[in-house]
């Protein structure tokens, strides 16, 4: 009956959604989901709430979890280059506002790895675990970044390329705060943290 | 086309199967606007239309793991969102009853459909809002969404005849607004 007056429509669908959602909506609609699907502990620490007893359970975790692959990592091979990463090929090309984020967060990340390397001389095997935890991280990088460039009109690999970056910042504000606090404590008889 | 469209959200789609809640905002920047201008035209007003969005968005990352794949998340989501907003209707009884209580002679003024295909997307999306409920609903169902008459019959709770008259109001209705 009605249909060519449907597809009319339908042609120019989106055209339609004139309207902007709410943008404190995302808000509320996280908090009902922390009721409703609560988020671990470890998420809460990402978005900043660094509490003592958080930093102790999660040093001990990291800890753990590093202390077991530390006899298995590749020990030779800790150094990263990250300069490398950033002149792969001209992102900017591709995507500038991708581009500007990398150059932010490549200089936010080499900051926090140096902040790290200061804990070298007391803790080493710690600071090069940590470190080298990022090398795997790193070839993720050039990895999604060697797909790109096969691919260059493929939005998903830069969002993946934005999460590494992101995923690397969160894991680096865990180490660094580890290490923060294993110094803060290492004076006191503390049972809670232990190699 | 289809499958491009699925594979775009899978690594999000999985990534909210283990409750990860920046995969959930990214979801949620993904379609909160195209979400909320359904909600907007189909419950009439802002307020309404936030509640009913939250809702939707809540039920489908507390809801994920009914999520089959076999439709696009984006299509999941809207149907979603389209039912949560007929609850919404239901609930404060702004009856779909004067659907079945109005019977508009289903006809095809050319006329009609010419001045609505004329006037520009942001003028229709407003004008939709103050059409009455149940040729509202219809009207949305149909041309925005897609639906049918049989499908809009079924989820209405009405005649098809019903759903075709009511869609004949609206058109009507739209005309004269339009017009003026």
């Amino acid at each position: 009956m009605s249909d060519k007056f449907r597809n009319t429509f339908q042609d120019k669908r989106s055209d339609f959604d004139v309207a902007k959602a709410p943008t404190d909506l995302w808000a509320s609609i996280e908090q009902e989901l922390d009721q409703k699907l609560p988020q671990r502990k470890e998420s809460k620490v990402v978005k900043g709430v660094f509490g003592m007893k958080n930093i102790l359970r999660f040093a001990a975790m990291f800890i753990m979890t590093f202390g077991l692959g530390y006899w298995v990592a590749n020990q030779q091979n800790i150094q990263t280059n990250d300069s490398a990463l950033a002149s792969h090929f001209n992102l900017k090309d591709i995507s500038p506002e991708v581009a500007e984020a990398e150059i932010f967060y490549f200089s936010s990340i080499s900051d926090y790895k140096n902040e790290i390397k200061e804990y070298d001389q007391n803790y080493p095997e710690l600071v090069k675990e940590f470190l080298g935890e990022h090398e795997q991280m790193d070839s993720m990088y050039l990895e999604l970044k060697n797909t790109l460039q096969q691919d260059l009109d493929n939005g998903q690999i830069l969002e993946l390329m934005i999460q590494n970056l992101q995923m690397r910042m969160t894991v680096l504000e865990h180490q660094k705060s580890i290490l923060e606090n294993i110094n803060n404590q290492k004076n006191e008889d503390n049972g809670n943290v232990r190699l | 086309m289809n499958t491009a469209y699925i594979d775009k959200n899978h690594a999000l789609v999985e990534r909210c199967r283990q409750n990860d809640r920046l995969a959930q905002s990214q979801l949620y920047n993904n379609y909160c606007d195209a979400m909320y201008n359904i909600a907007l035209r189909m419950v009439s007003n802002e307020e309404d239309a936030r509640d009913v969005l939250q809702n939707a968005f809540v039920s489908a990352f507390t809801s994920i793991g009914q999520f089959s794949g076999t439709v696009s998340f984006g299509a999941w989501l809207k149907k979603i969102v389209i039912n949560k907003c007929l609850d919404h209707v239901k609930k404060r009884k702004l009856a779909i009853v004067d659907i079945d209580s109005v019977s508009y002679k289903i006809t095809n003024d050319e006329r009609e459909e010419e001045v609505i295909a004329k006037a520009t997307p942001a003028m229709i999306h407003a004008k939709i809002k103050e059409l009455p409920t149940g040729s509202r609903l219809v009207f949305n169902l149909y041309m925005m969404e897609g639906y049918d008459h049989k499908e809009i019959a079924e989820i209405l709770n009405v005649s098809e005849s019903t759903s075709k008259s009511q869609f004949a109001r609206a058109k009507k209705l739209l005309r004269k607004m339009l017009e003026t």
